[in-house]
C-alpha cells in the first residue's frame, strides 16, 4: 500500500514560456486583416505549436471572451466561443472521455461546424418522414 | 466474406454507429490535427473517408507480450477514433477473435483469397529465425505466416517496438534470432509504430491516412510516420526551460526532483527518442512519464533496450551528435 505521506509532491511547471505567444497573436492578427479585406478564413491549430500551460493561460486570456458562445455534443464535447475579437473563435474538442482532442483558433465569420450539416439535415428528413408516418398510423 | 467493393463506407459504418456528420467533421479536424496537416485539409479528408470502403485488416500477433494489443484496445471508452477501428473489418487477430483453430486460419486464408492485393496487415511482436519452433500458430512458424499473409497485401504496418525494430526479444544475446517485420519483407510499403507499446491513436491515424490518401504517410528514417515520430521527447518536453537552464535533477527526491526540473541526468532519453508522448500523451491524455517524474526509456528507438541502463545519463558526446532530422528539429540543445 502507498503511503502519502512519502510521496513527493512534484511541482507543475506554470510559469515557463516557449515565447509563441505573441508571435501567434501576429499571426491572427494578419488573418484578421485578410478575411476583413478579402473574406478569407483562417484556421490555427494551437496542437501544433510548443505552448506552455502559462502560454495557453496568457493566450485566452488576451483574447477574452465575447458575445457568441456555442456547445456542440457529438462525440464528446465541443466548445466554441468567438472571442472578444469578433470574427476570431476558439473551439476546443474534447473526446468521450473529455480530454482534449484538439484546439483551434479559427478566423471566420462562424465556424463551419456550428452550421447545420446537409448529411445531417437529410437523416433528418428520414427520421422526421418516419416518426410523422409512425403517427398519422397510430392515429388512423 | 463481402469483397472490399461491396463493403459499406466509412461514412456509413459510423452514421450506424450514430454519429453525426459534425462528428465524423470533428474526427476529420483531430485526424488532420493529429498528423499535421493542414486544416484545410479537413474536407479533403472528410470527402475520402465518407467514400472510402471498410477495410479488410489481418492482425498478427507473433513473438510479443500483448502489451500492444492491450494498450490499443484497453485505451478508451468510445470515441471515434475508436469506432474508426471497429468500422475496418478485422478479419484476423487470434488474441482477440471468437474463431479458434483451423476455423481462425482459414478466416486468415479466405481474406487473402477474397481481399488480394487491398488488405492491410497489422504485426505486432518481432519474428523469431533462430529455430522454426521458437513461435509457431497453428503450427505454421511465424516467418512462414508473415510471408503467406503480407504476399498479397496493400501495406503493412508493424505496431510495436518488437515489430518495428525486433524490441525486447531481440536484445542481446537474442536467443531466439529476432528480427523485425522489415528485415523479411522488402517488397511491400511497410510503416513502424514504435513504443513499447506504441501510442494507440497513432495506429487508427495511420489507418484514416491510408483511407484518404491511398498511401501510408511519409515517414522518417525508420520509416515512422513524421507526424507522429519528427520531434524527440526533448523537443516538446515541457520541463526543456529547466534543461535550457541546465537545472537538473540529481536524484528522484532531491530539490530540484521535487521542484519539476530536467531529468536529463537521471538517465531520460528524450533527446534521442522520436515520439508524441509528449503531445499526445498517455491514460487519456493525463500525462506521459517525464510529467510523471520519471526519465523517458527511449522505447520508440531501435535496440533501447541494449542502449545502456536506463538510470545512466547520455554522455555529452552522444546527445550533442544526435542525428539531425530532415524536416524537423532535434539536433540536440543549442
Amino acid at each position: 500500500m502507498t503511503n502519502s505521506a512519502n510521496l513527493i509532491d512534484v511541482k507543475p511547471v506554470n510559469e515557463e514560456s516557449y515565447g509563441n505567444v505573441v508571435p501567434l497573436l501576429h499571426e491572427i492578427r494578419h488573418a484578421l486583416t485578410r478575411f476583413q479585406e478579402s473574406g478569407e478564413t483562417t484556421t490555427i491549430d494551437l496542437r501544433r505549436i510548443p505552448m506552455t500551460e502559462h502560454d495557453e493561460n496568457q493566450l485566452e486570456n488576451f483574447l477574452g471572451v465575447g458575445e457568441v458562445s456555442v456547445e456542440i455534443n457529438a462525440v464528446g464535447p465541443t466548445h466554441v466561443f468567438e472571442t472578444q475579437f469578433a470574427a476570431v473563435w476558439h473551439i476546443e474538442h474534447r473526446n468521450a472521455d473529455g480530454e482534449i482532442a484538439t484546439k483551434f483558433i479559427m478566423v471566420t465569420s462562424v465556424p463551419d461546424l456550428v452550421k447545420t450539416q446537409p448529411e445531417d439535415a437529410n437523416r433528418s428528413i428520414r427520421a422526421l418522414n418516419q416518426r410523422l408516418n409512425k403517427l398519422t398510423k397510430n392515429e388512423d | 466474406m463481402k469483397k472490399n467493393k461491396e463493403q459499406p463506407s466509412v461514412d456509413e459504418v459510423l452514421a450506424q454507429h450514430g454519429v453525426s456528420r459534425r462528428g465524423f467533421l470533428k474526427f476529420c479536424a483531430s485526424i488532420a490535427s493529429l498528423m499535421a496537416l493542414s486544416p484545410d485539409a479537413v474536407p479533403q479528408i472528410a470527402s475520402a473517408l465518407s467514400n472510402a470502403r471498410r477495410p479488410s485488416v489481418l492482425w498478427l500477433p507473433f513473438q510479443e507480450c500483448t502489451g500492444c494489443t492491450e494498450s490499443f484496445l484497453r485505451s478508451h471508452t468510445p470515441t471515434v477514433e475508436g469506432l474508426i477501428f471497429n468500422s475496418i473489418s478485422l478479419d484476423y487477430q487470434h488474441t482477440i477473435m471468437a474463431a479458434a483453430g483451423d476455423q481462425a486460419e482459414e478466416a486468415r486464408r479466405e481474406a487473402i483469397r477474397s481481399q488480394a492485393g487491398e488488405y492491410l496487415v497489422l504485426v505486432d511482436g518481432s519474428i523469431p529465425l533462430g529455430n522454426a519452433g521458437f513461435s509457431t500458430i497453428g503450427g505454421q512458424s511465424n516467418v512462414d505466416m508473415l510471408r503467406e499473409t503480407a504476399a498479397d497485401a496493400a501495406a503493412v504496418i508493424a505496431i510495436g517496438t518488437c515489430a518495428a525494430f525486433g524490441g525486447i526479444p531481440k536484445a542481446n544475446p537474442n536467443p531466439t534470432g529476432a528480427v523485425a517485420v522489415s528485415d523479411i519483407i522488402t517488397d511491400k510499403p511497410i510503416i513502424n509504430i514504435s513504443g513499447c507499446p506504441p501510442i494507440p491513436v497513432v495506429i487508427t491515424a495511420v489507418i484514416a491516412y491510408y483511407l484518404t490518401f491511398g498511401r501510408l504517410p511519409d515517414v522518417d528514417e525508420n520509416s515512422r510516420p513524421l507526424a507522429f515520430y519528427g520531434n524527440s521527447i526533448h523537443d516538446r518536453c515541457y520541463r526543456r526551460p529547466f534543461f535550457e537552464r541546465r537545472q537538473f535533477a540529481q536524484s528522484f527526491d532531491d530539490e530540484g526532483a521535487k521542484a519539476g526540473w530536467c531529468l536529463f541526468e537521471l538517465g531520460c532519453k528524450g533527446p534521442v527518442t522520436y515520439n508524441a508522448c509528449a503531445t499526445v500523451k498517455w491514460n487519456e491524455g493525463t500525462s506521459y512519464p517525464i510529467e510523471a517524474g520519471h526519465p523517458c526509456l527511449g522505447c520508440s528507438e531501435p535496440d533501447f533496450w541494449d542502449a545502456g541502463g536506463f538510470y545512466q545519463g547520455l554522455f555529452p558526446w552522444e546527445f550533442y551528435t544526435a542525428r539531425p532530422r530532415p524536416g524537423g528539429p532535434g539536433q540536440g540543445p543549442r
